[in-house]
């Protein structure tokens, strides 16, 4: 792994996943990406949007307008095995820039989601 | 007094969780907790469906433990239809679900030693061990999570001479790295004393190694053996502290005895060499517990005359200990609240499928 930080500032929102993709998203720490929940480079939204954290995710979508927002999952996307009423997926509910799909996907294939739509390229990079 | 609110994102939280308290000359005096976010409504989904296209829906009740969730479930179904599984697949499993719960460990060692927020690059140290496990657990099954490796009759992954060396020389490897970890005890030593839970307590309500670290001597794997674990002599560590401290230790204990199980159950292993054969599926009814990372496991499944599922009712270690969670808080200080929050590896959702739905 190369020792640079990259130094993305990175705000995870769960909806109502299974951690698998959360777990996925946490391992870009290894990359040097930070976590934060104000004034983010990016948004990534992972799992499928349910009755109670519609309004959390309006809220803090509200908060941060101009953001790009990645969707990773493939739960985010179409609701896969939780499909049902009151469960729907993120792009019912907000423009998404970035779809990463997979169950879960891989913490590169998120890594690369993120820095294209971020930094309008990326370079693939492998773990150590 | 203040009211204070944490999350329900918050980035030092994996999953929604709501916690509101009352703090008065910097105790906390009381406790408000939501934690019914990621209610997904498995339960329902799975009424009148069939045994074997439930797999994967069972399987993505939780990403960190799926194993630990598609083990009672099949082996609820295999008891059902009386179906014995071979030599191969009861040591597979256990192999497997060893493995998970090295990386489900090492992620709440990383959860605790972020919140201790002294030194970073550690806590990416431990990150980078779970990295190694779960290329592992790809090179066995093909994906890093929800793997699928386990099926209604055995397990669908070969594990030849090959593949035991490959996973031999892997713990050769990680268990010094392990082993390392131990100066987590020095960086926790500020929190002795920290979120105790009694012994009472924990022997009434608590599950896991959350109880463990309270004294309670049980564990699903040695008091009611499943799988291959009759076999394999298990040391069950105990603690007596129950503090924060006492619990990540016990969790870095509990790393290297699995590593240790896996090596026994690897020289039992036979070579994979019988056909597959599927169950005959037949009405009845039949409850299974396994040992998960965060404590005992209970699935009760209940099948219809045409083999389709008439009820699936899943009790996860976290409906558990979420109980405790406000009577370790009273008292604390407001600093230690997250640290408190993570002690007790809470997986809502595992835990929230069954909180009402309706807001």
């Amino acid at each position: 792994m190369r020792k640079k930080k990259w130094g993305i500032r990175l705000l995870h929102i769960n909806v109502g996943s299974c951690n698998g993709c959360d777990v996925e998203v946490l391992s870009l720490a290894i990359f040097g990406y930070e976590f934060v929940d104000d004034s983010p480079d990016v948004i990534v939204i992972c799992g499928s949007v349910n009755n109670q954290t519609k309004p959390v995710l309006k809220q803090l979508l509200d908060r941060n307008r101009r953001v790009p927002k990645v969707a990773v999952g493939t739960c985010a996307i179409s609701a896969r095995v939780f499909n049902c009423e009151n469960v729907e997926p993120v792009d019912d509910f907000t423009d998404v820039d970035m779809y990463v799909f997979g169950c879960p996907p891989s913490p590169i294939e998120i890594r690369n989601g993120i820095e294209k739509v971020v930094r309008g390229s990326y370079t693939w990079l492998k773990f150590s | 007094m203040v009211e204070i609110q944490l999350g329900p994102i918050s980035p030092t939280l994996l999953e929604p969780i709501a916690v509101k308290v009352s703090v008065l000359n910097g105790k906390i005096i009381d406790v408000n907790l939501k934690a019914d976010y990621v209610y997904r409504k498995i339960e329902d989904l799975a009424r009148g469906r069939n045994v074997f296209s439930l797999l994967p829906l069972v399987e993505r009740v939780c990403g960190i433990c799926s194993f630990a969730h598609i083990t009672p479930y099949c082996q609820a179904v295999e008891h059902i239809c009386s179906f014995e599984i071979s030599e191969y697949a009861k040591l597979t499993r256990v192999i497997l679900a060893e493995l998970e719960r090295i990386q489900s460990h090492l992620l709440y060692l990383f959860e605790v030693a972020t919140h201790i927020r002294e030194r970073y690059s550690y806590s990416i140290k431990i990150l980078k061990i779970r990295e190694e496990i779960l290329k592992l657990l790809e090179k066995i099954g093909g994906k890093r999570i929800h793997s699928g490796m386990n099926i209604i009759g055995g397990v669908r992954c070969n594990i030849n001479t090959k593949m035991k060396r490959i996973i031999r020389e892997k713990l050769d490897i990680i268990t010094p790295k392990i082993k390392k970890l131990w100066e987590i005890e020095h960086n926790l030593s500020k929190k002795e004393g920290i979120g105790v839970l009694s012994r009472e307590m924990a022997k009434s309500i608590a599950v896991g190694p959350t109880a463990r670290a309270s004294g309670v001597d049980f564990d699903v794997r040695r008091d009611m053996p499943y799988a291959a674990y009759d076999k394999l002599d298990l040391d069950v560590k105990v603690r007596t502290e129950g503090d924060v401290k006492a619990r990540a230790c016990l969790h870095l204990e509990e790393t290297l005895e699995s590593i240790n199980l896996i090596r026994r159950a690897l020289d039992f292993l036979p070579n994979f060499n019988e056909k597959f054969v599927l169950p005959r599926i037949v009405s009845g009814e039949a409850k299974s517990y396994v040992e998960a990372p965060r404590g005992k496991n209970e699935y009760y499944v209940r099948l219809n005359e045409s083999g389709n599922i008439e009820k699936l009712e899943i009790k996860t270690p976290t409906y558990h200990n979420i109980n405790i969670m406000r009577d370790i808080l009273l008292g604390q200080n407001i600093e230690d609240l997250e640290i408190i929050l993570v002690s007790i590896d809470p997986c809502l959702s595992c835990a929230c499928r069954v909180f009402s739905g309706s807001k």
